[in-house]
Order: C-alpha cells, then sequence, then structure tokens
C-alpha cells in the first residue's frame, strides 16, 4: 500500500513537469518585456539596458532559461505579482485555506446528502419520491451554476428578510437579509456568535457549490444502487432470511458506491472551477477568486502559480479516491 | 447488416421481410421518451425565435434608450428592460443565436478533435496510443475553466494572428479544455472494435489504415460519439456563458447569454429581471440538450430492452 502510494506520487511528477513546461512556455510567449520599464527612462543608456539584458539572462537559449527558472520553482521562489508586487506563494497561501474550506464543506454535505437519497430512491424506483428525485437531479445538471448562485441571492438575501434580525442571535437590528449574499464573516458593528456568523455565511455559497455535485451524486449513486439490487448475491441474501435493511446497507451498498467513487475523482477538478464562480460571486477570500481578479489584470505568476497548486492539488486528490476504491472493492490490488 | 424484423404476410404463409434502418429503429425508440421529445420540442422553438425574432422586428437590439432604463417586464417588455433602455427579450433572442452558434461550433470542434484523437490511440495503440492518453490525463487533471481563461486571455492579446476575432477565441478555447471525454469514448470503441472479424475481412481485402479508421471502424463507433456530441452541446453552452459572465468570453456589444448576466449582480436589489432571464433560457437550453441527450443514449443502446 505504502509502495503504491509512492510509486502513485512518483507517477505525478512527470504530470507536473510537463505542467511546468506548459507555464513556463506561456510565460515566454507573453508579449511583455520585463525591461520596459527602463526603455523610456533617459538615465538608462543602450547599453545599459544590453548589460541589464544579460545580467538577468534574458538572452540565455531556452533551455537554460527553463533550467533556472525551474530551480527557483523548487525552492519555493515562485516570482511576485505584477499587481500587489508580494510573492506568489504568499498571496496563494492567504488564500488556498478558504477555499479548502468552503469546498471541503459542500463536497461533505453532497456526499452526505446524495448517497441516502440515491439508495432510497433506487429502492423505492417509480415510487413518487424516485420521479421527484430523479427531476431535480436532472435539473441540478443543467443548472449554470453562476445563475444559481444569482437566483439564490435574489431569493434568500434580496427578498427574504431575516427573522430573528435584533435578537441575541442577530444582533443588526432588521432589516437583515435571511441569508449574507457575500463575504465569509460579519464585519462593522453587530456581530452575531462567531460560530452562528461563520455557518450564516456558509449557507448561500455551498449550497451554490454543491448543487451540481449533489445532483451528480444522487444519480451514480442511484444507478449503481439499482445495478447491484439485480444481482443474484442480493437475491441469495434475501433468501436466506436477512432484512432489507440488512441485504441493502450490508451487502449492496459498498459494490453500489464505486461508480460513485470514480464519478467523485473525475469531478475534483469540476470542484474547482465551481470554486472560482461561487467565491467570484460570493465576494469569499479564496484561490478562484484570487484568479479571477488577477486573471483580469493579465498577473500571469500569479495565475500559473494558482494552476501549478491546483493540478498537484487534484493529482492528491485523485489518489486518495483511488484509495478508496481499494477500501470498497478489495478485488482491487495496489501492486 | 441492416437488422431485419420477419412480420407474418396476410396470407399468414410467406413471411415478407421488412427492413428497418438504423436512423427508423433509433427514432422508434427516441420517440418513447417523452422528456426527449419536449426537449426536442423546447429547443426547436428556442432555436427558431432566436433566428426569426431578431430579423422580425426593426427593434435594434444595440440601441440604448436611456429614459427606458430598468422597466419592469410588461407587454411592451416582455422580460424588461436593462439599465442602458435596451429590450431584454430581444437582446435574449438575439444572444441565444450567438449562444447557440458557439454551443454547436466548440461542440463540432471538440469532437472532431476527440474522435481524431480517441480514434489514432485506439487503432495503433502502443507509444502512440499511450503518449495521446497521457495528453488527455494531463488535461483531466487541470481545471478546465482556470485554463480556459488563461487561454482566452492569451489568445486575446494576440499571440496568434487570425485567432482573436468575434468568436474564434471562445470556441477554440471550449473545445480544446473539453475534447478529453470524446477521446477516451472513441479509444475504448477503437480498441474493440479493431478485434473484430469484418476488420479483418477488411484488412485482408487490402484497406489500409486510413480506410480501416474512417470507412470500417468509424460508422460502427458511431453511437457513443453522437450521445457525447449531443452533451457536449450543453456543457459548451454552460462554459461560454460562464466564462462571459466572468468577463472573459465574448464581449459586449455583442449579446450572448453569458454577457447579458454580467452586471446582473450589482443590479439584483432592483432590476431582478436582468439576471433572471438570460439565465433561464441557458437553462431550458441544457436542459432540453440533456434530455435529448438521454434519449438518444438509451436509443442507440444495442441491449435497449422494449
Amino acid at each position: 500500500m505504502t509502495l503504491y502510494i509512492i510509486r502513485r506520487l512518483l507517477q505525478a511528477i512527470p504530470v507536473l513537469f510537463v505542467i511546468s513546461i506548459a507555464v513556463f512556455s506561456l510565460i515566454q510567449v507573453m508579449p511583455n518585456n520585463p525591461l520596459a520599464a527602463y526603455e523610456n527612462n533617459p538615465d538608462i543608456s543602450p547599453e545599459d539596458l544590453l548589460r541589464l539584458e544579460q545580467e538577468y539572462g534574458l538572452n540565455d537559449p531556452l533551455p537554460i532559461k527553463y533550467g533556472k527558472w525551474l530551480s527557483q520553482m523548487l525552492r519555493g521562489n515562485w516570482g511576485e505579482s505584477l499587481v500587489t508586487h508580494r510573492p506568489v506563494l504568499t498571496e496563494i497561501a492567504e488564500r488556498l485555506p478558504n477555499t479548502l474550506y468552503l469546498s471541503g464543506i459542500a463536497f461533505a454535505i453532497a456526499l452526505l446528502i446524495s448517497i441516502p437519497v440515491g439508495v432510497i430512491s433506487a429502492t423505492r424506483q417509480y415510487s413518487l419520491f424516485d420521479h421527484v428525485v430523479t427531476t431535480i437531479a436532472f435539473m441540478g445538471q443543467s443548472i449554470p451554476i453562476f445563475w444559481f448562485g444569482l437566483i439564490l441571492i435574489i431569493v434568500f438575501s434580496v427578498n427574504l428578510q431575516n427573522p430573528f434580525a435584533g435578537t441575541g442571535l442577530f444582533p443588526h437590528p432588521p432589516p437583515l437579509p435571511l441569508f449574507p449574499g457575500g463575504g465569509i464573516r460579519t464585519l462593522g458593528e453587530y456581530p452575531p456568535d462567531p460560530w452562528v456568523d461563520r455557518i450564516w455565511h456558509l449557507v448561500l455559497p455551498v449550497t451554490m457549490l454543491s448543487v451540481f455535485q449533489l445532483a451528480q451524486h444522487v444519480r451514480y449513486m442511484r444507478a449503481g444502487m439499482l445495478d447491484v439490487l439485480k444481482m443474484d448475491y442480493i437475491r441469495t441474501a434475501r433468501a436466506k432470511g436477512l432484512s432489507e435493511r440488512m441485504a441493502i446497507y450490508r451487502h449492496a451498498f459498498k459494490n453500489a458506491a464505486i461508480p460513485l467513487v470514480t464519478i467523485i475523482a473525475l469531478e475534483i477538478p469540476g470542484l474547482f472551477n465551481g470554486a472560482l464562480f461561487t467565491e467570484t460571486i460570493f465576494s469569499w477570500p479564496g484561490m478562484g477568486r484570487l484568479f479571477f481578479n488577477h486573471a483580469e489584470r493579465g498577473d500571469y505568476p500569479v495565475l500559473m502559480g494558482i494552476l501549478m497548486i491546483s493540478a498537484a492539488l487534484i493529482i492528491v486528490f485523485n489518489l486518495v479516491a483511488d484509495i478508496g476504491y481499494g477500501f470498497l472493492d478489495p478485488r482491487i490490488r495496489y501492486d | 447488416m441492416k437488422p431485419a424484423t420477419i412480420a407474418k404476410s396476410a396470407s399468414g404463409f410467406r413471411p415478407t421481410v421488412h427492413h428497418e434502418t438504423l436512423f427508423s429503429i433509433t427514432w422508434r425508440h427516441f420517440t418513447k421518451h417523452k422528456l426527449a421529445l419536449l426537449g426536442m420540442g423546447v429547443l426547436g422553438i428556442l432555436m427558431i425565435g432566436a433566428i426569426v425574432v431578431p430579423m422580425a422586428t426593426d427593434y435594434d437590439p444595440g440601441r440604448t434608450h436611456i429614459l427606458d432604463k430598468y422597466l419592469t417586464p410588461s407587454l411592451e417588455h416582455p422580460m424588461g428592460t436593462d439599465g442602458l433602455g435596451r429590450d431584454l427579450f430581444i437582446r435574449t433572442m438575439d444572444g441565444g443565436r450567438i449562444s447557440l452558434l458557439i454551443g454547436l461550433l466548440a461542440m463540432l470542434l471538440a469532437v472532431s478533435i476527440g474522435t481524431s484523437i480517441g480514434a489514432i490511440a485506439g487503432f495503433y495503440g502502443g507509444v502512440i496510443d499511450n503518449l495521446l492518453m497521457r495528453v488527455a490525463d494531463i488535461m483531466l487533471t487541470l481545471p478546465t475553466l482556470f485554463v480556459a481563461i488563461l487561454l482566452t486571455q492569451l489568445l486575446r492579446a494576440g499571440i496568434v494572428p487570425f485567432l482573436n476575432a468575434g468568436v474564434v477565441p471562445i470556441v477554440l478555447v471550449v473545445a480544446v479544455t473539453s475534447w478529453m471525454g470524446v477521446a477516451r469514448l472513441v479509444r475504448a470503441s477503437y480498441l474493440s472494435i479493431k478485434q473484430k472479424e469484418f476488420v479483418e475481412a477488411a484488412r485482408a481485402a487490402g484497406a489500409g489504415s486510413w480506410r480501416l479508421i474512417i470507412r470500417h471502424i468509424l460508422p460502427n463507433a458511431m453511437s457513443p460519439i453522437i450521445v457525447a456530441a449531443t452533451l457536449r452541446v450543453g456543457a459548451a453552452i454552460i462554459t461560454e456563458s460562464g466564462l462571459s459572465y466572468l468577463g472573459f468570453g465574448v464581449q459586449p456589444p455583442t449579446p450572448t447569454w453569458g454577457n447579458m448576466l454580467r452586471n446582473a449582480q450589482s443590479e439584483l436589489d432592483y432590476a431582478p429581471w436582468t439576471a433572471i432571464f438570460p439565465g433561464l433560457f441557458i437553462f431550458l437550453t441544457v436542459i432540453s440538450v440533456n434530455y435529448i441527450g438521454d434519449g438518444l443514449r438509451d436509443a442507440l443502446d444495442p441491449q435497449h430492452v422494449e
């Protein structure tokens, strides 16, 4: 097992290497000259410019440039933001925890709801509950998530008022929206209890971020369960007198969840896409919003840094999903 | 190989062989999927509306009427007006034409790239397969939206000449970030079909590799490609509208459903209709396309039980 993990992590190196080459080439093709600021400076002569070019290695052959760039990358020097002039890694490190916090909760909630709903929907195929669930799940897969976010704001933060405004729970006097339309915590003079405030600010972004996954997971869990319930070994389990609950949850569930794990692994990059929209709409200070704000200004070092970090995270999460396979299906061997 | 059903003739003795084409079988199964038919109807109406409405009216969708800004939906303006007094119904229809066009073009390009790569990888196998599939794997480990934003920024900076005009960058970017699923599907089909006897027979008859790939295997690998292509239209419209919503897609004043939502968030307090209608049309289009895809999947499934 340990060996398997080590080997998988080693396999990630070529992937990251290729991405680093792509990142480097993109920086190279960018039409900007680091010395552009000096070009019109009367104190700097053309000879000085040439000397600076030599000194900074701007005329080195590409492989040498790449080598220098890579060795700096590996030492944690990812350059600095063209906008804030702070190190890229510092910028990302400040935002990453907020993204993981939001996406982690959305991911967990999507799983906690979709598994039981999918199982119940499958065990009562063609019931009213099943029809409602499959229809809603289909809608959830087709809705543009940024629009869903806007609708959530219209309903829950523009139109609905918070009935507890002005009480101990929410000291802010009315009118106060039912749920806030942005931010990670209340600023200003009427902060609610920190825990209440946290959850209060999470409700809408988590709903927005989890809707697609929720819909997808329900469909896969339901389909997986329907397949497994037709199997002979489930009939055997029922025939030998096991209760329906035992047959479903002890015998069918683990096998039915295998397709779900596959789809989860495939969806991990999608979680980052969702985070970009959610964080942008709900002014959530995470990595997605950092990417959006800096993309508008063409801040390539930060964009590349975020791309590298998310690729690395996606590789790690994929590995976790693969290990999850082994837990569900002992036939899968890691060797 | 045409499937044939043997029906008893009127006399009851001589069976007549009644041939059905793949198309007619598929269509017969497809029409049993009521929601797919409904989706087709809705999509048809949307497409006709998007083409006819802007042509039938002499209202200039780009012209601003600043005195009529933020009018609530009424008979005169069924979807209200935006912050510049432009009628949202006409703009939504006009934008729909462009969104649908981008969706179709991006799908065609993505499916062509995916099919070519998948076919070559599956047919030749070995090193070529390995190389192509690793490229797909790497693309799949990147968050596509981030890559798409980066690529549009690069294309719009004019790094590659001729690729920064109109809808070209967005179509390219959506296709380049979404061919991988199709490639995997097609590769899997080619891997199994190339083992079949009829391919062996064609090869023995002297067909070259390209002829085998295009004339013999491709028609037999079409079903999953058709389903994936249908679903890709919806996905492409979602990606385009998302990028345009964030400001990285089609640029105003050309309307698309995505960039019409661009300012909607700051207007939610007093003009929520500017946010509701364009998004509702994206949703309607995508759900229709997805139901059609679902219907096609059932209809093209060889194991389909009646």
